[in-house]
């Protein structure tokens, strides 16, 4: 007799339960498809784009930030050092090499939240083209550390996961078919404290 | 049981459909898209320039040396013209649609004179305009957008603090005007 209602009422349930369930885990799961990735970095040249997939469209309007147009620059972000583990705030790094040609490129951290570490006035906490020394190829090395070291220097002491942040301004990379001849530079861990 | 296997299969079909709808539809529903915020900043027709921390409105400049401004506009009745003009090493300039789809961009290397000199029109504008071109946007690059809505980010970059004064100023003066067009 309670047959047929209970049998609706199932449908219902895996229709409405599972449509939202499995909703909310893929946007959990991903961030959305179309990422380039060259080593550690991983960018979204068509976020800000009509191109993007429904999955990086929902991304985008939770976040509601004012992306990089196509001419104005690109954003690759690391959560990882070169042999995969996830990068540290208690952790030392070295990121060394060259970025894809670019006018103008900052690199800045990110907390595990996404956002950007507090800028603090006494200590750096972000770099860009024109602070970072070189050597005499172009190449650049730069320490994220607890304590300071010579050369180029990022403060970096806070708890959780951070991300590194490489932006890149007016850069023919996001219109770039192929992205494999690019370098990028890599990011290697020095060694963590212990706390 | 086979009624049982039916309405486990139909509600598997309901749930991938219910799913579609939900990662279609959730762009709209969010609340805190940038369109949203961008509202909730003011008035049209002029620019915002953002604050340096994360703050109520949501909007903030997350790069420390690139620096935003951000103008709302509707070209249904006249054309928007934007000017900012200053010493920026970089700036650059994207325009997006009310589902924050980027319809235009641009910087500093593909600008014709120094400074930005932008007038967003609609296609029917745009005709008019071949017609009798106004003086005034004689030198005005010229963005056809199919949806008369959006805003556009202005962003002037500044490399090392003695430069974010400029950058600063850069933003301050930029100009966001409706304008007419007068056949006459």
């Amino acid at each position: 007799m309670f047959r047929l209602p209970a049998l609706v009422v199932l449908t219902l349930v895996i229709a409405f339960g599972g449509g939202a369930w499995s909703a909310s885990w893929m946007l959990k799961a991903t961030s959305g498809f179309g990422a380039i990735s060259l080593g550690s970095w991983s960018a979204y040249p068509e976020l800000q784009t009509e191109k993007a997939d429904p999955f990086a469209k929902a991304h985008r309007a939770g976040d509601g930030r004012i992306l990089l147009g196509r001419a104005e620059g690109l954003v690759f972000t690391a959560k990882t050092d070169e042999t995969g583990a996830a990068l540290s705030g208690r952790c030392a790094y070295e990121i060394s090499g060259s970025t894809p040609p670019a006018r103008f490129w900052t690199l800045t951290v990110k907390d595990a939240s996404g956002e950007p570490l507090a800028e603090s006035p006494r200590l750096p906490t972000s770099l860009n083209s024109w602070t970072t020394l070189r050597n005499t190829d172009g190449a650049f090395r730069i320490r994220l550390s607890a304590s300071p070291t010579p050369g180029n220097w990022i403060w970096l002491d806070t708890d959780g996961n951070v991300s590194f942040v490489l932006t890149l301004l007016d850069t023919p990379t996001a219109a770039s078919v192929s992205l494999v001849e690019l370098d990028m530079p890599k990011i290697a861990a020095i060694g963590c404290s212990d706390a | 049981m086979r009624s049982a296997l039916l309405a486990i299969a139909i509600g598997l079909v309901g749930a991938a459909f219910i799913h579609i709808v939900i990662i279609l539809a959730l762009p709209m529903w969010t609340g805190k898209d940038a369109w949203t915020r961008v509202q909730a900043l003011g008035e049209m027709n002029r620019f915002y320039s953002l604050a340096n921390e994360p703050n109520i409105t949501g909007l903030y400049n997350e790069n420390p040396y690139i620096r935003s401004a951000v103008c709302r506009f509707d070209i249904t009745d006249g054309p928007v013209r934007i000017i900012a003009s200053g010493d920026v090493p970089i700036w650059s300039v994207s325009a997006y649609g009310v589902s924050s789809n980027e319809t235009y961009s641009m910087n500093d290397r593909s600008a014709i004179g120094t400074g930005v000199d932008i007038a967003l029109v609609t296609p029917a504008q745009m005709l008019q305009m071949r017609r009798i071109m106004p003086r005034a946007l004689e030198r005005a690059v010229l963005v056809e957008l199919s949806e008369p809505q959006g805003y556009v980010a202005l962003r002037a970059v500044a490399p090392t603090p003695s430069q974010k004064p400029a950058a600063r100023a850069f933003l301050a003066n930029a100009v966001c005007a409706s304008i007419s067009i007068d056949p006459a």
